[in-house]
């Protein structure tokens, strides 16, 4: 193979070399490049970015499993914006973004703070793998040894309370309306909680923290800065970052949010009391056959998850970091 | 409060206490937490040895004998899904190493008509949410007769992880400096070449990082997984060890062990490669 075309001399920061001459010539004698990103180009295009078009134009049409397709124009999103469950299913995932922003951030934050406060490096990296070892089971297994802990008969919750004297409180945890929902968000309790990103919020706390410079702290030391100070003077304003992606990852959950649900409660739960916008997405939608409304479910969410990034400011400042970051 | 003395925090925090002190209450609390966390998994790991009569009997402590044999009933209905996840696994993070690697390459090393465009038209569906394509990508799959086939799992899978692979290794190969380079094209090795003589093998970590998040991902998800595959016999671990779950009621023992042998292949990835575990989850963070 023929050298394609010059090895870029610096990284994507060095200006561009003035070559606006012979465009064509330079495109022509790149092609082996071209030929190297072909199959990922020609995988995105066709199942990444073919079935968004595909997607928002099916939108438009209503098939059920008996009638053919019909164009129905925004008949579909008129619907869904009067369809009681997908609002319903949105005030729960609302639910859910809240628990994930206050206990679902407050107990890893103690946590991790709890863990670089230790001296002994091999106590705390002790501590730290049992801490996450937990992420190390996969999500099916983790809901269903969950559900088992719920469960009303043979459950550990129930026949702990039981054994306890207490058995008023046992409960049909994941079957009650009013309690299937924050029986949800409790799963993996305390540290990773599987509605709000799993270990995820404690890991990219832990890593901020053990990130602060050394003599910044020595600093605060020396100037007499207690240890519940420098949280509030130090720490927090210093998790900016953190706070900032896992902020980011909350609002795009508000609208993923619902795996779990899938899992655990059949239908959304006793009376939609857990649903979520993606399982009324999979039951009505595909379940059901009818596509053109799922679709239409999809584009809302997806033009909701936008508008909640870009009010946030988070979509330009994230792209741009994206795209100029270089490693290191 | 003494007056402040010089000395680092980490010989005497603000109490007075001494770091062992401090140790010792903050480690005890830390390790509670961690029993915490643990103590479902401890409770599976115990019943799994158990047979119902046990559970009822003996629910919280170890009952005598052991019953191993959970284990071979629980084997016998999800190795057909541990086989079909690793599968899945293998094609899937294969597909993504050898498509991330060299398009990461091309962007980070070359310049080209187009590169800005092509890049960003990658990186920018890393802002686009799965959800939009869940319904279209099933429509996709069924005109394409891929329905209940495996390759309904590994295409989608594949492409998903695909655009933050390929920044990832463009990231790395940016990473790795400049004189190398040079020095390997002075002496006349060609773009392949270098490739896969010194890109590859200088980029392995950020490799392993991506093949340990691709089979996490694969072992995690359920959701697409649900909607494709009807087949008993294509099941992978989240949908099969649903069916397995609602199959077992009422008999914990082996229902246990299931759970566990599903569980074995993440925790032994854990076990020896758990630095690239944490980053991995880390870099998937970014991309949901």
């Amino acid at each position: 193979m023929n050298e394609p075309s010059s090895l870029a001399r610096s990284g994507p920061k060095a200006t561009p070399r003035p070559v606006k001459r012979r465009t064509l010539e330079r495109t022509l004698a790149s092609w082996p490049l071209y030929l190297a990103l072909l199959p990922t180009l020609a995988l995105l295009a066709v199942f990444a970015y073919w079935p968004t078009v595909q997607g928002v134009l099916e939108s438009l049409f209503s098939s059920t499993v008996q009638d053919a397709r019909v164009f129905v124009g925004f008949e579909n999103y008129r619907t869904l914006f009067q369809d009681v469950t997908f609002w319903k299913g949105f005030v729960n995932a609302i639910w859910y973004f809240l628990f994930g922003i206050t206990v679902g951030w407050f107990v890893p934050f103690v946590i991790a703070e709890l863990l670089v406060s230790l001296s002994n490096p091999r106590l705390e990296y002790a501590l730290r793998t049992l801490l996450i070892l937990p992420i190390a089971f996969p999500a099916a297994v983790f809901a269903f040894v969950w559900s088992f802990l719920y469960d009303p008969n043979d459950g550990v919750f129930n026949t702990f309370l039981n054994n306890v004297g207490l058995g008023g409180l046992a409960h049909n945890w994941l079957g009650d309306p009013h309690t299937a929902l924050g029986s949800l968000m409790m799963v993996g309790f305390p540290l990773i909680l599987i509605s709000s990103g799993g270990g995820l919020p404690f890991l990219l706390i832990l890593v901020g923290l053990q990130n602060i410079p050394r003599d910044i702290l020595d600093a605060a030391a020396i100037d007499g800065c207690s240890r519940v100070r420098r949280v509030f003077a130090i720490d927090l304003p210093l998790l900016g970052t953190q706070f900032g992606l896992l902020t980011m990852l909350a609002l795009i959950g508000l609208t993923q949010a619902g795996s779990i649900t899938l899992l655990l409660a059949t239908n959304g739960g006793p009376a939609f009391s857990t649903t979520t916008p993606v399982v009324w997405l999979v039951q009505s939608g595909i379940s059901a056959g009818n596509f053109g409304y799922g679709v239409a479910m999809g584009t809302v969410l997806f033009a909701i998850s936008i508008v909640l990034s870009l009010s946030y400011q988070g979509l330009p400042r994230l792209l741009g970091r994206l795209v100029n970051r270089r490693t290191r | 409060m003494t007056a402040p003395a010089l000395v680092s925090p980490k010989v005497r925090s603000s109490r007075g206490w001494t770091a062992r002190q401090n140790d010792a209450v903050i480690g005890g609390v830390l390790a509670l937490v961690a029993l915490l966390g643990l103590f479902p998994f401890l409770f599976i790991l115990v019943g799994s040895f158990k047979t119902q009569a046990q559970l009822t009997q003996s629910y919280w402590l170890p009952a005598f004998p052991l019953h191993f044999e959970n284990y071979a009933v629980a084997w016998e209905q999800i190795r057909g899904y541990t086989l079909n996840s690793f599968f899945v696994g293998a094609v899937t993070s294969l597909a993504i190493l050898s498509l991330g690697t060299v398009s990461g390459f091309v962007f980070a090393r070359y310049r080209f008509p187009g590169r800005n465009f092509f890049f960003s038209s990658i990186i920018i569906l890393l802002a686009v949410p799965g959800i939009i394509n869940l319904v279209p990508l099933f429509i996709l799959m069924r005109s394409l007769h891929l329905i209940d086939t495996l390759w309904a799992l590994i295409i989608p899978y594949t492409v998903g992880n695909l655009y933050t692979t390929v920044y990832l290794m463009r990231n790395a190969v940016t990473g790795i400096g400049e004189e190398i380079f040079e020095a390997a094209l002075l002496d006349g090795a060609s773009g392949p070449q270098i490739y896969g003589r010194i890109a590859l093998p200088l980029i392995f970590p950020t490799m392993g990082t991506v093949i340990i998040t691709t089979l996490t991902g694969v072992w995690n998800e359920y959701l697409w997984a649900l909607l494709v595959i009807n087949d008993p016999a294509k099941r992978t671990i989240g949908t099969g060890l649903q069916f397995f779950t609602n199959q077992l009621t009422t008999d914990y023992g082996p229902l246990f062990a299931g759970y566990l042998l599903a569980s074995l292949p993440l925790l032994i990835l854990f076990a020896f490669a758990s630095k690239y575990f944490v980053a991995g989850l880390q870099a998937g963070g970014t991309k949901q």
